[in-house]
């Protein structure tokens, strides 16, 4: 049964049409929302919220560059500077869409994808074709040195795990588990492994109690595998290692909530994702494989400015981000007329466990590392370790020479600590965060101005909210205009209250969750680096030598 | 649960979001058209925060001010959605989103168009709603704040809508709705809201003016009266009475109507009255008379949303009624109602529907018949209902079993599948209504047509209950009006019929004079008996035939052929220029009286503003003329016409000023106790059974051949209104729409060699009008589309002026024409 609404095929079809053209056309839209029945202000409304689509046709030869924290660490703001420096380049358009979790910078379109290459150094220079030359990943396929770790998840990993591979293999014991559990019975397993949801800090199992137990006459779960960092991190790698493992979790979380669909959101810019996904769901088809659970895909643009959840289902069903935003939102989301459950592939990664028996709580977290270390990379570790062991064991520890600074955990949600945050557990790390926040840990240097570093993340704070409440659309926005004051030397000590109360003001009064944490970075600096603030206003001093020499 | 708004902590948030707004905010405060009328400025004053910080910066963005009506300045926009809000859900338009992310999000049209030309129907909801100055009327602006307020009903069309207008220094400042208990509720369209600019023109008539000569020359009050009676006395002596013509006026108030056709028939002493209710919905009071025994609308504009399906045929309603438009596209939105719309041209509500019928022009009949077919094939009639309330069904039965769905595609070109699908969602559903307007009615087989739909809806049961009915929607302001008043050549106030020897006793009795028995002339009629030099005399109140009549140039030597013409307008109409005398007559807002829109609902207006100059009521001039013919006619105000009109006219019979309010009363309100009917019909008909009446498809009078292969159909456009006197003279309608086009399909353009733009001319066997093209696909291939709002492009010089047989209206909707490429001038 094909369970799409009119808003997935909105989407779908707007994305055909830019991707024909590489940009949207008028026409193009007019003629899409009339197929449709939808208002042609709508059609243009969502394209209009998503910035990877265009409305006038882009010069050849674009380069996109990553505007993630991890690039941004690696220089992506030098890189940009140097592109726009070469002769006839036009500004360079910033990008939020996947690209693996390294410090690589510049995405160049080319015949087969988009191929990424090195960034640049301050002050390099940069020529085109060095670009195009010998790219170190593309946008399809992660390096394999990049995933590192021996836990439970990416233990087995270093090879892909293919649908064919899951099907000769695991299969059968997914049937037997389902068909020997009833719902009841799947749900107490899932209650005694003690799995926290990613994404809310709720247990897996209450949520999904929550939903068997609901007034909705239908449920849904729905997997995230494109992450909620701009640069986009473990959830696509994990998915992209084992599909077959993510769809087994979701049909086992289907099977303890009573419910007969489940939709995985992949990122359009994903081919591989997508074609991965779409091959195991027709070999699911072909074998027939629990008929009782509709699984589908729906693929849409990654970078959403939005909360990820509400974004994602405003634009399955066809809404604007901020018409989804405005809807009550409570846990779990009651969205289609149904209760649903989104999470990523960590979860149902871990959920599909259960199947072979092992629903032991979770002693892992993915973690992503980036910044100053030998090797960025993605990395399964022990709540029990610390973040210092993470890093000397995983990514080959710190570059000689290196005095680090200041440690960023959590991506967008979580915030720079001092450097004594290295010798914390990461389970007491990750629990300063309220939800959401990443497995990602950043390590960064002397030469990383934390007023600035600030800065940027006020910044992304802009290009991540859809603008539907007052303080989210306003909010970053200001703060960013009073930080900037203080980077250009105008700074004055009632700034930094002022910042404060904003980010108060955004936490108590946002309409959806993304305005109450996408500040907490600025939050974080300026509690833990008050100092290199108050430095930049009454001094006019910079360390590292960024704001000014 | 304790919530409390005021807590310090909540009003600290309050305060400081606000500052927040106001560091996006342009420092224009002081320049601001919003004025005293801006919640933010508002707000801040009232928390004591400066409108003047370093604090403010503005998100600037160029004002795109491309339409006459409104001006959007979007630096302003707070990004509180209620113009989308407001434009998605009471408006039914969609025609803004919240679009960009952050502090770029503003409310955009598709593709960031200006607001003319998306789908943006200017109805002007959103400026209204906007609390801060980014949406701004414009032809308010540099007004001023008004000094006072009063409700008028809208002059325009049938959906009579309250306007609240705002007044300062006795003239109109500007225009709002959202008065209590009004039809409309906060909605009015691009009419309502921004034209009443004629109102206060220059060329209002302001003194009476007679002709000496070639020429028409201002003389007194005195004088033009004197003049009128001795005219009108000269005729009757020589000719007899029914030498003389009245035309009474859609858009005078039922006090006026009244006392017209009173003295027309009581003074005059002929039943020569009628009105353009002919040239709109005559078909619609013969059609829904011969099967219910009313021809008005069976439900009320109120349960309409309570219809499970809609049925829209003839009905271009987005642009004609707008606010009626607004009613339907909600209840689609909102999941509760499903849509079927029947319409030779792609109109813009097919957007709304569930099932599209393109019928071929004039086949209308056909159609409705073959949905009839499927209903009976299909088993899917409401048997009880048939037996129990109506009668003649089985000889119609037998009339319809040829209009397979095979057949029907065969005349109208609508597939058999889509006709099944529309035939079973309007059978099927628990209820379903009709609505059509002059698509149906202004062809020859006007009458058929609405017989045809009056069958379809007894057949299926959906007559009388809340969101059923046969809903014909009317034109004009008060045209429901002048016909319940009696403004019609066959009938007195009340639809009784001059015939009845008892009723005419009844009348002779009040009015104290013999009356006259023999049914009069049409305005068809009267105009025919002009060019014959059989009709002498006649008295013109509020029309324009020149610009209104089929076959206008014929029109036009008919009134130049009258001994005497008298007219009686606000404006010197093309009509006006030929008479003999022509009397300034006031606007609806200037005078007080009661409207019937088009739910039968009877409303009263008020005196807004004064009359320029001389200018006076028609009700005060018919009574002076009236007392000069020794006919005293005098009565202390339009209530007591009304206390006369409710003595002689059952369905009126129960209302009164004093019970009118501000919610009006539907007819029939029988006494004094009655609430007024919102369902007719309910028990059973008005004339006792349903009757069905077998009608066969005709094809229209003048079909396309090789001399002039296209087919003409005319209609109105939602920027102007009838022949113009009124919104040609409203600054920003006609600034929007100055002139008229006529509309082709981009194929047959091509075969012509015209291009958008280009210069045509369109003749029919009566006449050529020269005009531009505009190539849309709205118009089906072979057929062109005109409106005959504009003098210079009158397309009623091309209209056939053959006759629907009972309804006697004119065939507008169909006719051949040739289309040419002209030399530019
Ligand atoms: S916090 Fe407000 S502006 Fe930000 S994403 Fe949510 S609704 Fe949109
Ligand atoms: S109503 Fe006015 S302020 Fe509010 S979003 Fe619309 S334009 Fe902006
Ligand atoms: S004028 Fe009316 S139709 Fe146009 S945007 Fe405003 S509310 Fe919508
Ligand atoms: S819909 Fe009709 S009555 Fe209402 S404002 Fe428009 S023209 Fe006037």
């Amino acid at each position: 049964m094909d369970v799409r609404g009119p808003g997935s095929a909105l989407i779908e079809r707007l994305l055909e049409e830019s991707d024909r053209k590489g940009f949207l056309e008028p026409a193009a839209v007019d003629r899409v929302s009339r197929e449709l029945s939808v208002p042609a202000s709508r059609g243009y409304s969502i394209a209009g919220q998503l910035e990877y689509f265009r409305f006038s046709p882009s010069p050849e030869g674009q380069v996109k560059i990553c505007s993630g924290p991890a690039c941004r660490l690696a220089g992506s703001s030098h890189t940009v500077q140097a592109l726009e420096a070469l002769p006839g380049a036009g500004p360079v358009p910033l990008l939020g869409s996947p690209i693996w979790h390294t410090p690589i910078l510049a995405a160049v379109p080319d015949r087969k994808g988009t191929a990424m290459a090195r960034s640049v150094k301050p002050g390099d220079e940069l020529a085109t074709a060095d670009l195009q030359r010998a790219p170190l990943a593309t946008v399809e396929e992660p390096t394999r040195e990049l995933l590192s770790g021996k836990g439970e998840l990416l233990g087995g990993l270093k090879r892909r795990r293919s649908p064919a591979d899951y099907f000769r293999s695991g299969a059968r014991r997914l049937v037997m588990f389902l068909e020997r559990s009833t719902p009841g019975e799947t749900l107490r397993a899932m209650k005694a492994s003690r799995l926290i949801d990613t994404a809310s800090g709720h247990e897996v199992a209450d949520i999904i109690e929550d939903i068997a137990n609901g007034e909705a006459p239908s449920g849904m779960i729905v997997c995230d595998t494109g992450g909620r960092e701009p640069e986009n991190d473990t959830a696509s790698i994990l998915a992209w290692a084992d599909p077959m493992g993510v769809i087994e979790g979701m049909l086992i979380a289907a099977h303890a909530a009573g419910v007969g669909r489940v939709m995985l959101f992949v990122p359009h810019e994903h081919r591989g994702l997508k074609e991965s996904f779409a091959r195991s769901i027709a070999d699911l088809k072909r074998y027939g494989l629990w008929p009782a659970v509709d699984v589908e895909m729906f693929a849409a643009p990654n970078f959403i400015p939005a909360d990820r959840e509400i974004g994602i289902a405003s634009l399955y069903e066809g809404l604007t981000l901020s018409e989804g935003a405005s809807r009550a939102k409570a846990s779990p989301m009651r969205l289609w007329g149904a209760d649903v459950f989104i999470s990523d592939p960590e979860v149902f990664l871990r959920i599909s466990k259960l199947v072979s028996g092992r629903g032991k709580a979770a002693t892992s977290r993915i973690i992503s590392v980036g910044g100053r270390v030998n090797r960025p990379c993605v990395a399964e570790a022990a709540l029990t370790s610390t973040a210092g062991e993470v890093i000397s064991e995983s990514a080959g520890g710190i570059p000689d020479g290196s005095a680090i600074k200041a440690v960023h955990f959590g991506g967008a949600y979580g915030g720079p600590l001092r450097p004594v945050a290295l010798n914390s557990g990461l389970r007491s790390l990750f629990g300063r965060l309220d939800s959401a926040g990443s497995g990602q840990i950043l390590l960064i240097d002397r030469d990383t101005c934390m007023v600035s570093w600030a800065e940027y993340f006020a910044w992304l704070g802009e290009q991540l909210c859809c603008g539907a409440c007052a303080v989210g659309r306003l909010g970053p926005s200001f703060v960013r205009r009073l930080i900037g004051k203080i980077t250009s030397g105008k700074g004055e000590l009632s700034d930094l209250e002022e910042i404060r109360n904003t980010i108060e003001l955004m936490k108590e009064t946002s309409l959806c969750p993304q305005g109450g944490r996408i500040l907490n970075p600025v939050l974080f600096a300026l509690e833990n680096f008050s100092g290199e603030f108050e430095e930049h206003i009454s001094k006019k001093k910079c360390q590292a030598g960024v704001c000014w020499p | 649960m304790d919530i409390r708004t005021d807590s310090p902590r909540a009003l600290e948030a309050r305060r400081r979001t606000l500052e927040l707004i106001l560091t996006n905010h342009p420092e224009t405060c002081v320049i601001c058209e919003k004025g005293n009328a801006c919640q933010l400025r508002d707000l801040a004053s009232g928390m004591g925060l400066a409108l003047s910080s370093e604090k403010r910066v503005g998100t600037l963005r160029g004002i795109v001010d491309a339409n006459p009506f409104i001006h959007r300045d979007l630096s302003k926009c707070i990004g509180c959605q209620i113009c989308v809000r407001a434009c998605r859900e009471i408006q039914g338009a969609e025609a803004v989103e919240f679009t960009g992310i952050s502090t770029g999000s503003s409310p955009l049209t598709a593709n960031d168009s200006e607001l003319a030309g998306s789908a943006c129907e200017l109805c002007g909801l959103c400026v209204a709603m906007c609390p801060v100055g980014a949406l701004i009327e414009k032809p308010s602006k540099h007004t001023g704040t008004e000094d006072r307020r009063a409700t008028v009903i809208c002059p325009y069309c049938g959906v009579g809508c309250t306007l609240e207008l705002r007044i300062r220094e006795d003239r109109i400042v500007g225009v709002g709705a959202d008065v209590s208990g009004s039809v409309n509720g906060p909605s009015l369209c691009a009419k309502g809201r921004y034209g009443l600019g004629y109102v206060g023109h220059p060329d209002r008539l302001t003194a009476p003016l007679v002709r000496e000569g070639d020429e028409l020359v201002e003389t007194s009050w005195e004088d033009a009266l004197k003049r009128f009676t001795e005219g009108l006395r000269r005729i009757t002596e020589k000719h007899g009475a029914d030498a003389v013509g009245v035309l009474a006026s859609a858009k005078a108030t039922n006090e006026e109507n009244y006392l017209i056709q009173k003295f027309t028939r009581a003074c005059i002493g002929t039943n020569n009255v009628d009105h353009c209710a002919r040239l709109c919905h005559s078909p619609t009071v013969a059609g829904l008379s011969a099967a219910f025994g009313s021809g008005a609308m069976t439900n009320s504009l109120e349960d309409l949303a309570e219809a499970d399906v809609i049925l829209l045929t003839g009905t271009n309603t987005i642009e004609n009624h707008p606010v009626i438009a607004q009613m339907i596209k909600t209840a689609v939105l909102s999941g509760g109602t499903r849509l079927i719309v029947s319409d030779p041209r792609d109109i813009s509500m097919a957007r709304y529907a569930e099932v599209t019928l393109s019928p071929r022009l004039g086949t209308d009949v056909a159609w409705l018949n073959g949905m009839a077919n499927v209903v009976l094939s299909e088993g899917l009639a409401d048997e009880r209902f048939i037996k129990e309330r109506t009668e003649d069904f089985d000889e119609w039965r037998a009339s319809v079993e040829p209009y397979t769905p095979e057949l029907v595609r065969k005349i109208t070109g609508i597939k058999p599948a889509d006709l099944k699908w529309a035939a079973r969602l309007y059978a099927s559903a628990s209820a379903a209504a009709i609505y059509y307007a002059m698509g149906i009615t202004q062809h020859s087989t006007g009458t058929d047509n609405v017989k045809a739909v009056a069958n379809l809806a007894m057949l299926t049961g959906n007559i009388g209950r809340p969101g059923t009915g046969v809903n014909p929607l009317r034109g004009q302001n008060n045209v429901q009006g002048a016909c319940d008043v009696g403004a019609l050549p066959n009938v007195f106030p009340g639809y009784q019929q001059v015939t009845d020897k008892k009723v005419r006793k009844e009348f002779e009795k009040a009015w104290g004079v013999k009356l006259p028995a023999a049914p009069g002339l049409t305005v068809t009629e009267m105009i025919e008996a002009a060019a014959k030099g059989k009709l002498k005399a006649m008295y013109i109140i509020g029309e324009n035939p020149v610009m209104t009549e089929p076959d206008a140039s014929h029109a036009e030597a008919a009134l130049c052929k009258l001994d005497f013409l008298v007219i009686q307008d606000i404006f010197l109409t093309e009509s006006a220029a030929i008479a003999d005398i022509v009397l300034p007559s006031m606007a609806s807002v200037e005078k007080e009286g009661t409207f019937t829109n088009t739910e039968r609902l009877v409303q009263r207006s008020r005196a807004a503003v004064p009359a320029p100059s001389q200018a006076r009521s028609d009700a005060d001039i018919v009574c002076d003329i009236a007392g000069l013919m020794k006919y005293p006619m005098n009565y202390s105000g339009p209530s007591a016409v009304m206390e006369e009109i409710s003595s002689l006219t059952p369905s009126y019979g129960g209302i009164s000023y004093s019970r009118l309010g501000r919610r009006g009363l539907r007819w029939p309100c029988p006494d004094s106790k009655h609430r007024g009917t919102k369902i007719l019909h309910l028990k059973e008909f008005t004339r006792g059974k349903g009757k069905f009446h077998p009608v066969e498809y005709i094809q229209p009078a003048e079909m396309p051949d090789e001399e002039y292969p296209f087919i003409l159909t005319t209609g109105r456009m939602p920027y102007q209104f009838h022949a113009g006197s009124m919104s040609r003279r409203s600054a920003a309608l006609d600034e929007y729409t100055p002139e008229g086009w006529a509309e082709l399909n981009p194929s047959d353009a091509k075969s012509l060699g015209i291009k958008e733009g280009d210069p045509i001319e369109l003749s029919s066997r009566r006449g050529t009008v020269r005009t531009t093209a505009r190539l849309s696909r709205r118009s089906p291939r072979g057929a062109v589309f005109m409106s005959f709002h504009f003098a210079e492009q009158a397309a009623n010089k091309l209209t056939n002026p053959v006759l629907d047989k009972e309804g006697k209206i004119p065939e507008f909707k169909v006719c051949a024409v040739r289309v040419e490429p002209a030399v530019p001038e």
